[in-house]
């Protein structure tokens, strides 16, 4: 009695769904942010459901299957598809609800809730649960490296020191942060070397996204207050504004042209000091990351991406989070999905 | 002359006032975001139960090789920081959980074990955000813990005692908050840090998902969030005793008007949290040290000159 009465109040709960975004997806998800039957979450740990948006191919599709066995138990993958014939991964293969049309959000609802009421169907992993590479090389433990640092143990590189910004002899970190993170376009991770917090070094790489056609809705990603808004809105929401961000999506998904909201909007987000806390972060052609927002909040000028590796070449001493505010803040998803390959450090 | 709780019944007293203070934190939190979010504010009473059901349905997750012990240490150590904070808060004129003759240096020590507590959720996971929201926390930690003691010996300077009973009976004429203004402000911000929340949440932002929480799940993250929600009300009930005059009000009894000024308090802090975006650390820090730090130094020093004439 006391576990379906828990049941009953877990399957009640806004779904806290993990939205990763493929190729096709363009900007459209942020407005899945809206619903407050939803609640995206920017850990996988945290979701019951895993919503994959667009096309995996490849190396996306491998990055989704390594995230889809994060999620917690009990999980549900719902595969939010124009075209379900094209290359996907294995945790898009049985199991996955498929949703074909333009609104994704029953699906995920009825995914929580058979999770949580009927967890013998959860998904089960679909990788093995053991290291992606055996432990052998050189050094005192078999690990590479020197002494009891660096190398690359079970393939995963650990921190060697090197002189930091100030000769300090500190210890750098290789990681790679995404393709699914949010303030990342579509399909693009960093391979960083951090000290501390500070970016050393990084490569920004674009993942294959594949061809085929876009989700609907994509469209008016290009030109026009739906574009600004979808992407204030995932700005808002890597700057804690959640719920401000929240209102910038469902303006995003009424898909009109209101004028006096988005201005109201616009007031909040500057009432909210987040142009004065962007102000000199990521600084390319003479503007930084809060004269790039506010070019956003105007609601209607067109905005292209800069280049990833101009981007990349910006990154080195910058802390992580104001990189990624730097990264998202010169992205235009549509534009950058066809930008080259950048690297720099 | 206070009345102190039994030695058995102040754990529980304790536990029981911050779990209903946790749920308060989550209600008030709801209604907040509903309201900024332009949703409304359905269900707000509903939904912290419902999202506490799905942690308790959700299974724990392990990072490779985490530190284990650190792990359930470190959510355990924030909850007990909690309660021994909300255990030295007088109630009443003659009721406190605990009421030490130095209940603002234990007050103290407990914040600066917060950074600890903190720290140490984000290093045992293995795992890099979480350590990187550490690194981050723990590089703002001193600006703001300096900030709280600067305020709070000011407050002590007019009861010339370090006994919470004592400072409430200080502001019988006039509350802390009209006689040093600067107090209550400056000791949000270090309960903002303390907490990681609002424009101080530093360790558990969306920028490194979800921050030292970013790898925990289930059981483990609804005890950790429901800590940081109980250190949030053990802010507010500080807060309340030492700047906003305690039981000290009109009609009401004195219980109910140390509760009424807590909820109104952690209204404001949780508001903070959705109309305020994330600082920069590094510039928070600048900040701290050139801007605050002095306006704490000038609160203490306005108070010393008000203790002299």
């Amino acid at each position: 009695m006391a576990v379906t009465l828990l049941t009953r109040l877990a399957a009640a709960a806004p779904v806290p769904v993990f939205v990763a975004r493929g190729g096709g997806a363009g900007m459209v998800p942020a407005e899945l942010h809206a619903d407050t039957r939803l609640r995206l979450v920017t850990s996988a740990r945290h979701a019951t459901v895993l919503l994959a948006a667009g096309r995996f191919p490849a190396a996306l599709g491998e990055a989704l299957d390594r995230l889809h066995d994060q999620l917690a138990q009990p999980r549900r993958t719902v595969w939010w598809t124009p075209d379900a014939s094209v290359e996907r991964p294995a945790c898009l293969e049985e199991g996955a609800t498929v949703v074909t049309g333009s609104d994704p959000v029953g699906a995920v609802v009825a995914a929580h809730r058979a999770a949580l009421t009927e967890p013998a169907s959860a998904d089960p992993p679909v990788l093995r649960d053991e290291p992606p590479n055996p432990f052998e090389g050189g050094g005192d433990h078999g690990q590479g490296g020197e002494g009891m640092m660096g190398g690359v143990p079970y393939g995963r590189p650990m921190a060697m020191t090197a002189d930091d910004r100030d000769g300090l002899a500190l210890d750098q970190l290789p990681v790679v942060f995404g393709p699914f993170l949010l303030g990342l376009p579509n399909g693009v991770q960093v391979r960083a070397v951090l000290q501390g917090g500070t970016l050393q070094g990084a490569q920004l790489e674009q993942l294959d996204l594949g061809d085929g056609p876009p989700l609907p809705g994509s469209e008016t990603d290009r030109g026009g207050p739906c574009q600004h808004l979808r992407w204030v809105a995932d700005a808002l929401r890597l700057a804690g504004l959640d719920a401000l961000g929240r209102r910038a999506a469902g303006l995003a998904r009424s898909a009109l042209t209101d004028r006096r909201a988005c201005a109201s909007l616009a007031r909040a987000v500057r009432r909210s000091g987040l142009p004065a806390t962007w102000s000199g972060i990521g600084v390319l052609d003479g503007e930084d990351a809060s004269l790039r927002l506010e070019r956003r909040l105007r609601f209607d000028e067109p905005a292209d991406g800069i280049p990833l590796g101009r981007v990349a070449g910006s990154l080195p001493g910058q802390d992580w989070s104001d990189a990624l505010v730097t990264v998202w803040s010169a992205s235009a998803p549509d534009a950058v999905a066809s930008a080259a390959q950048g690297r720099s450090g | 002359m206070s009345l102190h709780a039994d030695v058995w019944a102040a754990p529980v007293l304790a536990g029981a006032v911050l779990a209903l203070g946790a749920y308060v934190v989550a209600v008030l939190d709801v209604a907040a975001a509903g309201l900024v979010a332009g949703t409304g504010s359905r269900r707000v009473l509903a939904q912290p139960v419902r999202n506490v059901a799905l942690l308790i349905r959700q299974e724990p997750t392990l990072t490779e090789r985490p530190d284990r012990a650190s792990w359930v240490l470190a959510p355990a150590l924030y909850a007990g920081l909690a309660a021994a904070g909300i255990s030295v808060v007088p109630w009443s004129r003659t009721f406190s959980i605990a009421d030490v003759d130095t209940g603002i240096v234990l007050w103290g020590s407990i914040e600066a074990l917060v950074v600890v507590a903190l720290f140490l959720h984000g290093w045992s996971a293995n795992s890099h955000q979480p350590l990187l929201a550490a690194y981050r926390f723990v590089a703002v930690g001193l600006s703001y813990l300096l900030l709280s003691m600067f305020v709070l010996i000011a407050a002590a300077i007019p009861a010339e005692s370090l006994q919470l009973s004592r400072i409430v009976e200080s502001q019988a004429g006039l509350w802390n908050v009209v006689r040093q203004p600067l107090g209550l402000p400056l000791f949000a911000v270090a309960a903002l840090g303390s907490t990681t929340w609002g424009p101080l949440n530093l360790a558990a932002g969306d920028d490194l998902s979800g921050g030292t929480t970013a790898d925990v799940s289930g059981l483990p993250l609804l005890v950790w969030l429901g800590a940081r929600a109980a250190m949030l009300t053990a802010f507010a009930a500080m807060g309340t005793a030492v700047f906003l005059g305690g039981w000290h009000g009109p009609l009401l009894p004195d219980p109910l008007w140390v509760v009424l000024k807590t909820v109104a308090l952690l209204a404001a802090l949780v508001a903070s949290g959705h109309l305020v975006a994330r600082v920069r650390a590094e510039r928070f820090v600048t900040w701290c040290w050139m801007v605050l730090l002095p306006l704490g130094f000038a609160d203490l020093a306005l108070a010393g000159l008000q203790a002299l004439r």
